[in-house]
Parts: structure tokens; sequence; C-alpha cells
């Protein structure tokens, strides 16, 4: 145990020396993050009351149905949380230098650890619980809950909550090391990711949302009465159906029904926590090796193989190059090739179901407006978020062998925008698919300008990103998704978002206009979306240069 | 071959360099010696073209660097005191993407890349990932991609470090049929040893100022002259 705290001493020395230094790079990153945080508190505290009075007052679904949509909503946050665990405690566990280090020390195994568990779960989810606090806050703040109770239920109900997922994440992180031992680390990966979908979509299979709906409104208006007894009993082992339900008990005063969720929470966390540590106890060190030796073993994937080094191309030698090396080394790092799928996958469920949301508004023109500029701003979040996890840290990664481009002969600037591309290609892609999709239900020449809109938007996104990326490059950082969540990751994703507030403000009434004519005339008006289209044309033009300006200064340091 | 004229660097109030001058002739091997600190990687930093000086020039071939960064470079090989390579990477793959760096036609690459890996004797690894590798391993596949397309100025930081004796002697016969067939070398190194073996001249640098610059035959009448090793000499002349 004093191992334990002194490791945690001198880590938590290190973070305020880090993070704590006066010079202007350090306060234009410190305030970055701030008001990103501030924002999102602030943002997600609006939506989350905004929204509970707009299902209660305006569709009057009634306290029951709203915690169950809120358990809906957990159970795919548990997942995140889940996953995201997975995804960090591989490259904290296995991967990182800290922990190499403490190998060669007297450091048992267990302790390394454990302090490796609790560091990654407030590494990735500080801020998943600022903005769980502020969506509990708008909630409590509707529901007229006391201060008392929004304090336990975060405590007691939401970090267990949490807990419980990361617990489970480096459970199952253990166990796949493990297996990939016995079985190889693709069979095992494939398992994982079909068991995955497979529970997204066998969950709602039993729960069946609208089923649960038409039941419960043939009630109105007593919807707020409880009606456990329509759900299916495999929910109620779920911890998030938990969550919701001591929440939907507690909006009700009747703390004593709540209580028994609470205990089940905090039960479960403790077993599952425990039966982590055991388990890492008994595992960690000899999948540590078998992680080695499993990054270390010869290249003999068919993947290796595809795009060789040795074959000829007809690209120029350069770029062939540089596309090769990025396709590798990019292929053979399993975080980023993980979180790509995820990602993906995240798409192409959003994508299935898009295309009855966009329409969704009916003959209401401001609802189908709204829901449009919704469903739009989606997809430049979607874009944001891929630029920023992939784009984001491209500079940073070149790491400390940057040296053999910036003593070759390319121009650094030359170097990084061939190395761009195919990230770039592959989220302007993304894009046009999104936007082909919801758009094309509407009119044909609607969607040629929108797709045009969201190019702009897409360079502009993803150029912004970049060149933040090198701004505050960290050539020291090697895992891409510590870099994607720094300081430097935050003030760009800030940048982002004040773009897209712009972006709603110059679309609204242009799209408000085109759902008027064409709900009311049958006719399409698009002169406003041309204006806005000019407009977005020139902003991104001033972004793309303003960032090409800051990339090119950027590379020209020093290194 | 390489022309260093009043060459300054300073990163805020710290001078790193100060107004520095060298020439270097078609087939020297330059040792360039000086204490921890002393300026010699800033030097070789600014020749390669990762740093950027804050006066002077330095021409590689009568091309200025600060104006024609991309022709020095075709000129040059570059050998770092830390050979970080990309961990992903095998060996070969390294040494195929920094041949393309250079626009070395395929054909050639191979060829060349095969001849290098006989000359070094790093067949049994080369296609394992370099983040397998020991500090001379990774040393070796530096020195082997810095020669791909063969630089007329060759720029070596520490070449010696975490290598064993019979690599070091592999890179020091290596070095010396460069220079016989016209190679510059430019060596940095805190080994006496290694400069009284090989170089045909050497220049001291101290506290950013270089405070000797001749032939290695120079140094050997000092030494005579003072009867003592070049190691006191060197001690003497940095303190």
């Amino acid at each position: 145990m004093s191992v334990i705290y002194h490791i945690l001493k001198y880590k938590f020395l290190s973070f305020i020396k880090l993070n704590i230094s006066i010079n202007a790079s350090s306060i234009l990153k410190n305030f970055g993050s701030f008001t990103v945080y501030s924002v999102f508190a602030i943002g997600a505290f609006f939506f989350s009351y905004n929204m509970i009075k707009y299902l209660l007052e305006t569709m009057k679904i009634g306290l029951f149905l709203l915690h169950e949509f809120l358990s809906i909503t957990l159970f795919i946050f548990f997942i995140a949380v889940n996953v995201g665990n997975i995804i960090v405690s591989y490259s904290t566990l296995y991967k990182s230098d800290e922990v190499n280090f403490l190998f060669h020390k007297p450091v048992s195994p267990s302790n390394i650890f454990v302090i490796k568990f609790f560091d990654n779960f407030f590494y990735s989810s500080s801020t998943l619980i600022l903005i769980l606090l502020s969506i509990l806050a708008g909630y409590a703040h509707y529901l007229g809950l006391t201060v008392w109770q929004v304090a336990s239920l975060f405590i007691f109900n939401f970090v267990p909550f949490m807990m419980t997922a990361a617990a489970l994440g480096i459970i199952i992180l253990l166990l796949i090391v493990k297996a990939s031992s016995l079985i190889g680390a693709r069979v095992v990966i494939s398992i994982l990711a079909i068991g995955y979908l497979s529970s997204l979509f066998i969950f709602f299979r039993v729960i069946s949302p609208v089923d649960l709906v038409n039941q419960v409104m043939q009630f109105y208006p007593n919807v707020d009465l409880y009606f456990g007894y329509l759900l299916p009993k495999e929910l109620k082992y779920l911890p998030n159906h938990w969550l919701s339900e001591s929440l939907y008990w507690v909006a009700r005063d009747n703390l004593p029904a709540a209580g028994k969720y609470f205990y089940l929470q905090i039960l479960t966390t403790l077993v599952l926590v425990a039966l982590a540590v055991f388990i890492g106890k008994i595992w960690y060190y000899k999948t540590w090796f078998f992680a080695f030796r499993l990054r270390s073993q010869k290249s003999k994937a068919d993947l290796d193989r595809i795009f060789s080094f040795k074959d000829n191309s007809k690209l120029s030698t350069v770029t062939e190059s540089i596309f090769k090396r990025e396709f590798h080394i990019f292929m053979r790092e399993p975080t980023q090739v993980f979180h790509l799928i995820i990602l993906l996958l995240l798409i192409a469920i959003f994508l299935s179901s898009v295309s009855s949301l966009a329409r969704l508004g009916g003959l209401n023109i401001f609802l189908q407006t709204v829901i449009y500029l919704s469903v739009f701003i989606f997809n430049t979040f979607m874009v944001a978020t891929l630029s920023l996890r992939f784009v984001f840290p491209l500079v940073s990664l070149e790491g400390q062998s940057f040296w053999k481009i910036k003593s070759a002969p390319i121009a650094t600037i030359n170097f990084m925008l061939r190395k761009l591309t195919p990230y770039a290609v592959t989220i302007i892609y993304v894009s046009f698919l999104l936007n082909i999709v919801v758009n094309l239900q509407f009119n044909l020449h609607f969607t040629v300008i929108m797709v045009f809109v969201n190019l702009i938007i897409s360079v502009s996104l993803i150029s912004m990103n970049f060149s933040v990326g090198a701004l505050f490059a960290n050539f020291n950082e090697k895992n891409p998704i510590r870099i994607a969540s720094s300081q430097g990751a935050s003030l760009s994703f800030l940048m982002n978002l004040i773009y897209m507030v712009l972006l709603i403000i110059i679309m609204y009434l242009p799209i408000l206009t085109f759902f008027d004519s064409m709900i009311r005339y049958g006719k399409v008006n698009l002169g406003l979306i041309y204006n806005s289209c000019a407009i977005i044309f020139i902003l991104g033009l001033i972004i793309f240069t303003i960032s090409y300006q800051l990339l090119k200064k950027s590379l020209k340091r020093d290194f | 071959m390489l022309e260093i004229k009043n060459l300054t660097k300073s990163f805020g109030s710290f001078l790193a360099v100060d107004n520095i001058s060298l020439s270097i002739n078609s087939g020297d091997l330059y040792g360039f010696l000086g204490p921890n600190g002393a300026g010699k990687t800033t030097t070789i930093k600014i020749i390669t073209g990762l740093y950027s000086p804050t006066s002077g020039s330095v021409e590689v071939d009568g091309i200025d660097i600060t104006k024609n960064h991309i022709e020095v470079k075709k000129r040059i090989g570059y050998i770092p005191d830390q050979p970080f390579l990309y961990e992903r990477l095998t060996g070969k793959e390294f040494l195929y993407f920094s041949g393309g760096l250079y626009k070395i036609p395929k054909n050639t690459l191979k060829n060349k890349i095969e001849e290098l890996i006989d000359r070094l004797n790093i067949e049994e690894w080369i296609n394992k990932r370099t983040e397998e590798y020991s500090q001379g391993m990774r040393q070796r596949i530096t020195i082997a991609s810095a020669l791909l397309h063969e630089p007329k100025l060759l720029i070596v930081d520490e070449p010696m470090v975490g290598l064993d004796p019979q690599s070091a002697h592999i890179i020091k016969q290596l070095f010396k049929e460069l220079t016989s067939n016209g190679t510059v070398i430019f060596m940095s190194t805190h080994s006496l040893n290694v400069v009284e073996e090989i170089c045909s001249k050497v220049a001291i640098i101290h506290k950013g100022r270089i405070i000797f610059n001749d032939n290695i035959d120079q140094l050997y009448e000092i030494r005579k002259d003072m009867d003592r090793n070049i190691e006191q000499i060197f001690i003497q002349l940095t303190n």
C-alpha cells in the first residue's frame, strides 16, 4: 500500500508541475480547456433541463417513460465507457513507458495494475463525469431535487455505475489478451466485436421502445405511475436499469424504493472491482509478457503483404513511401484500428437510422427545420470528432523519428499534406455518405448544394484540427488517444464548436425557408441556401488560409 | 564541400553556437570534439536542417541551406545521436521508406538495401520490427538509411554509442572506405580513440566557440611538445 501511495504522490506532483507552468502556450491551452469544459458543462445543463421540460410538458410522456428513455441512453453510455476503458487500458497497461519503468523496479505487478486501473478510470472518465454532473444538475433543477439527493445520486449511483463499466472493461481486456495467447488476437477481437454488436441488437429487441410507449400511453393521463411490470425481466439485471429506477424513485420522493438500487449498484461495483484486481493479480504479469511478444512478433499477417514496400507503384516514390508507411503504422497500432472500427460502427448505426429521422418533422415547418438542422449538425459533429481523433494527432505522432523527415530532401509541409491525404479523403467520404443519405430524401438539387456545403465544412474542420495539432505538437507522446484528449485538443475542439454554432446561425433561415416553401407550396426555394453557401465558402476559405499559414509556421520550428 | 561561416545559434538568452566558421573539403574525415553542452549537436542540427541558424550561413557544395534546403539535403546523409526509428516498421521497411524520400528508383533501391544489409551485417534481424532492436541494431539501421542515396557529405553525431567492438570496427572501416572514395564525413564524437584512429582533421568546440581547428597531425605535434596524451590535451583545452 505504501508503494502505491508513493507512486501516486509522484504522479500527482509531476501532473501539477506539467500543468502549472507559466508561459504563453500553457496559459492559452489552460484557458482553452477551461472554456471548453465550461461551455460543455453549461450546454449540458441547459440541454438536459430543456429536454426534460419538452418531454414532460410538451410531449407529456410522463415520469416512467422519461426514465426508461434515460435507461436506454445510460445503456449506450455504459457501453461507451466500457469500450473506452478497454482501448485506453490496453495502451496504459501494456504499452506505456511508465509501466516499463515500474516493471524493472521492485514494485509488484498487482500494485502497478491497481495504480494504472484507477489512473485510467479517472483519466478517461474525468470529462464524462463533468458532463454527467451537468446533465444531472439540469435534471435535478427541473424536478426540484435537493442538493443532498443530487450528491447521493451522483456519488453512490453514477460514479459506481461508471466504475462498473470500467472494471468490466479491464476484465474483458485481460480476457482478450489471455485468450489471444491461446487462439490468436484477430479471432478474439472479431468475437468481441460480434459480441458487442449482438448485445446492442438484443438490448433493443428486448426493450422494444415503441411497444413500451404504446402500452404506457394507454393509461394517459396517469403516465407518471410506475409501470415496471411492463418491462422485460432480463432488463432488471442491468446497471443502467438500476440507475434509472433509482432516479425515478428519487424524483417521486420515494427514497426507500430507490435504496435497493443504490445497494445493488454499489455492491456490483465492489464485486467487479475486486474481481478485476483479483484477475489482474493472477494474469496481468503473464499477459504483459504475452502482449510484448505479440507486438514484437515478426509480421506474417496478410495486411503486411498488402501495400508492401517492395511492390512497385504508379505513385511518385515519395508519395508511395509516405502512404505505405502511414498505412502500416496505422494498421499495426491496435488502439487506432479498434477505435476506427467503433467509430465506423457508430456511423453505420447512424446511417441506418437517419433515413427515417430526417423527415420526422412531417408538415410542421419549425419542427422539420429543427430536426434537419440537428441531423446536419450531428454530421458536422461526426466530422469534427473524426478529425479531432485521427487528424489532430498526426503531427505529434511523427514522434522522435521526425528527424528522418526533417533531414530528408522534402519540404516538411509537403510531407505533412501527403500524410494527411488518406485521412482527409476518408473523413470527406464519410461526410459525403452521411449527406447523401440525409439529403436525397428531399430534392436532388438541394442534395448537390448540401454535399458541396459539407465538403467545405469537412475541409475547414480537417484543416483546423490539423493545424492546431501542429501548433501544439508533442513529439514525446506516443498514444494517439492521449494526444487527442490533450489541452491543445480541447482548444481545437472549442474552435470546432464555435464554427458549428456559426454554421447553425448561417443555415437556420435558409433551411426554414426551404421547408416552408416545400411544405406549404410544394416548391423548392433555394435562393437563400445559395447565399449561405457563399458565406460558408468564404468562411471556409478564411479558415483554410489561416490554418495553412499556422501549419507552415508550426512546421518551421526547430526539432 | 561544407562551408560554415560565422554561424550563430541562440535559444532565448542562451548562446549555443557562437560565431563559428569551418571549411571542410572533399575526402576529409572531420572529427568534431567538445564536452557535453559545447554546441556539437546544435551545429549538426543546423547543418542537417533540423534547426534554423540565428545568423551566419551553412553551404554544402556551394548551396546555402537556408536558401535551398532541399538541394542541400539531397547531398547529405545524417546519422543522429539518438537513432529513433518507426517502431511499427521493420528495419527493411524503414530503409524502403527512407529511400523513397530520396526518390531512389525501386530497383536501384532494392539492390542498394541488399548491399548495405550485407555490408553492415544486419541480415538476421532486418525483417523484425524496430521496437525489438537494441541500441546498436538501431544505430546500424540508421547508418544504412543515411547511405542509401550515396551522399557526398555524411553528418554523424556520436556514431559509436551503443555499438559492440565488432560493429564499431565495421563502422570505422566503412567510414575510411567512404572517405577514400571522396565522401566527406563530419563526425561529432566523445571518443578520442576514434578521432585518433580515423580522422584526418579535428575541430574542438567549447561553450559554442571553436577553440581548435587543424589537421590531426597538428594535434600529434602538440602532444609531442607537451608530452601529454590527447585526452589530457582535450581536458586542458576545455577546462
